[in-house]
């Protein structure tokens, strides 16, 4: 089971929790699987070319991944896997 | 803070006034006398400036600066808890100023009443030690980041919005925050706390945090932890803390700097005249200017779909346009036409295109209008409210 914490506002956005379970084996099926949640929101989150947009940060099981990195890596079975984007407000 | 030599003597008063830090380990007289040397620049005299100066001062820093080029609003009260009612119409510097003076007259207020600007930030940041950032804007947050950075300050960061916080802090040499966020949210893609709003005790939990961590660098507590970032859900009352690394190809503080003066931030975080227009997002849906879209909209078969939230809908739309939000998008995919052309509208043109790019997948044919519903009322077009 993987655990995915979406921006809240992101989330507040499409109705949903920001806090989430499933069972996905890698990043491309936890887009996949956010998308048929929320038709659209894979658009928010990955770039047509398949790697994430550049202003979200991703960490995996707390290892933050590079800049733009392909939705693909693989997800190990307990993965923790937050987006996050910046927020500006002071 | 300068060499231990240069740290004043504790008057008697003193002595009693911080007698309750002093016996903190780690602290005693000499970290205290330390604080006393130390020199802070708080940007921003709002919500998370107020908490963290209110702090600062409270602790004996013996400078703190602050920046700020605002006044007081009715509308900050609930979170800007260095001002009070009778405070409203003045400079939140000299409120700010006003109110910790009195809180610890030991403290040297410096008050920089303008805005910080490419042309000023350097300066401002030369005179201190370490900078709390407490600003509410895009442009400001990268400007405070390359400032610090070039300047070698250590960095204590956050933001709020709504119900979370996130924290975050740079020491030089252990990345900043374009290390974090190398990129700011296309513009309208995340909304302010005028639009969001913002809990504002969570702005006191945050700005406090700030303090503490300020305050650890200081007094040299902890000094072997490197940069961290943190993330606090005020409605699950959760603290999430995950690593911060320097990232190696970063534009200021990587190996091969590229950013080594202070740019336009407006322009780069896509806002103002200066802007590149539609810098992001790049989705795959056309987007097309007004002119555009009043051309489309003279065939009868171009539907406006608007998808925004109801309450954003209710107050000012496009005539004849339908309400879907974004969520929703795929009722429409499932009942409209697709041989029938969508114009898709939001407020700033960002949900938009990401809602045109999805209906385009779906096998419509969607455009998105360039700059939204803010830039068709701006240029005087016909629009309603319900």
């Amino acid at each position: 089971m993987i655990t995915v914490h979406l921006p809240i506002d992101l989330a507040g956005q499409f109705k949903m929790e920001a806090v989430l379970n499933t069972d996905a084996g890698d990043l491309r099926d936890l887009v996949a699987h956010l998308d048929r949640m929320r038709p659209g929101m894979a658009g928010w989150l990955v770039e047509a070319d398949g790697r994430f947009r550049q202003h979200l940060s991703i960490f995996v099981s707390g290892r933050r991944l590079e800049t733009r990195s392909p939705a693909s890596g693989r997800l190990d079975d307990g993965a923790d896997v937050w987006i996050l984007r910046a927020v500006s407000g002071g | 803070m300068g060499d231990e030599h240069m740290w004043p003597p504790l008057t008697s008063r003193q002595l009693g006034r911080y007698q309750r830090q002093m016996v903190l380990p780690g602290v005693g007289l000499d970290g205290q006398r330390r604080l006393l040397a130390s020199r802070v620049l708080v940007i921003g005299a709002g919500a998370l400036g107020s908490a963290a100066a209110t702090y600062l001062a409270a602790a004996g820093v013996g400078t703190l600066g602050l920046v700020d080029g605002d006044t007081v609003e009715l509308s900050n009260l609930h979170r800007q808890i260095l001002h009070d009612t009778l405070d409203v119409g003045r400079s939140k510097t000299a409120s700010g100023a006003e109110r910790l003076r009195s809180l610890n007259p030991d403290v040297t207020i410096v008050e920089h009443s303008t805005f910080l600007s490419s042309a000023n930030a350097l300066d401002i940041f030369r005179d201190y030690d370490l900078v709390v950032n407490g600003s509410d804007n895009f442009p400001a947050r990268y400007l405070v980041n390359d400032a610090a950075v070039m300047t070698g300050k250590p960095l204590v960061d956050a933001a709020i919005l709504r119900f979370e916080g996130q924290l975050a802090v740079f020491r030089p040499g252990f990345g900043c925050y374009r290390c974090l966020f190398p990129a700011p949210p296309p513009p309208g893609a995340v909304p302010d706390c005028a639009q969001a709003g913002v809990f504002g005790a969570l702005a006191g939990v945050m700005g406090s945090m700030q303090a503490v961590e300020a305050l650890k660098i200081l007094l040299g507590l902890a000094a072997d932890e490197p940069g961290r970032f943190m993330i606090y859900d005020a409605l699950a009352s959760n603290w999430y803390r995950m690593p911060l690394n320097r990232d190696r190809a970063c534009p200021v503080c990587g190996e091969h700097p590229t950013v080594t003066a202070l740019i336009d931030y407006e322009a780069f975080c896509g806002i103002g005249e200066s802007a590149v227009p539609a810098e992001a997002p790049s989705t795959r849906a056309q987007a097309v200017s007004i002119a555009e879209a009043q051309a489309l909209l003279q065939d009868p078969g171009v539907s406006i779909i608007d998808v925004r939230e109801a309450h954003e809908f209710a107050a000012g739309h496009i005539p004849g346009a339908t309400n879907i939000p974004l969520e929703q998008l795929d009722r429409l995919a499932s009942t409209h036409d697709p041989q029938k052309p969508l114009l898709v509208v939001c407020a700033a043109g960002v949900r938009s295109a990401y809602g045109a790019e999805y209906l385009e997948s779906r096998g419509f044919k969607a455009w998105t209008l360039s700059g939204g519903f803010s830039h068709w009322q701006a240029s005087g077009q016909d629009w309603t409210a319900t």
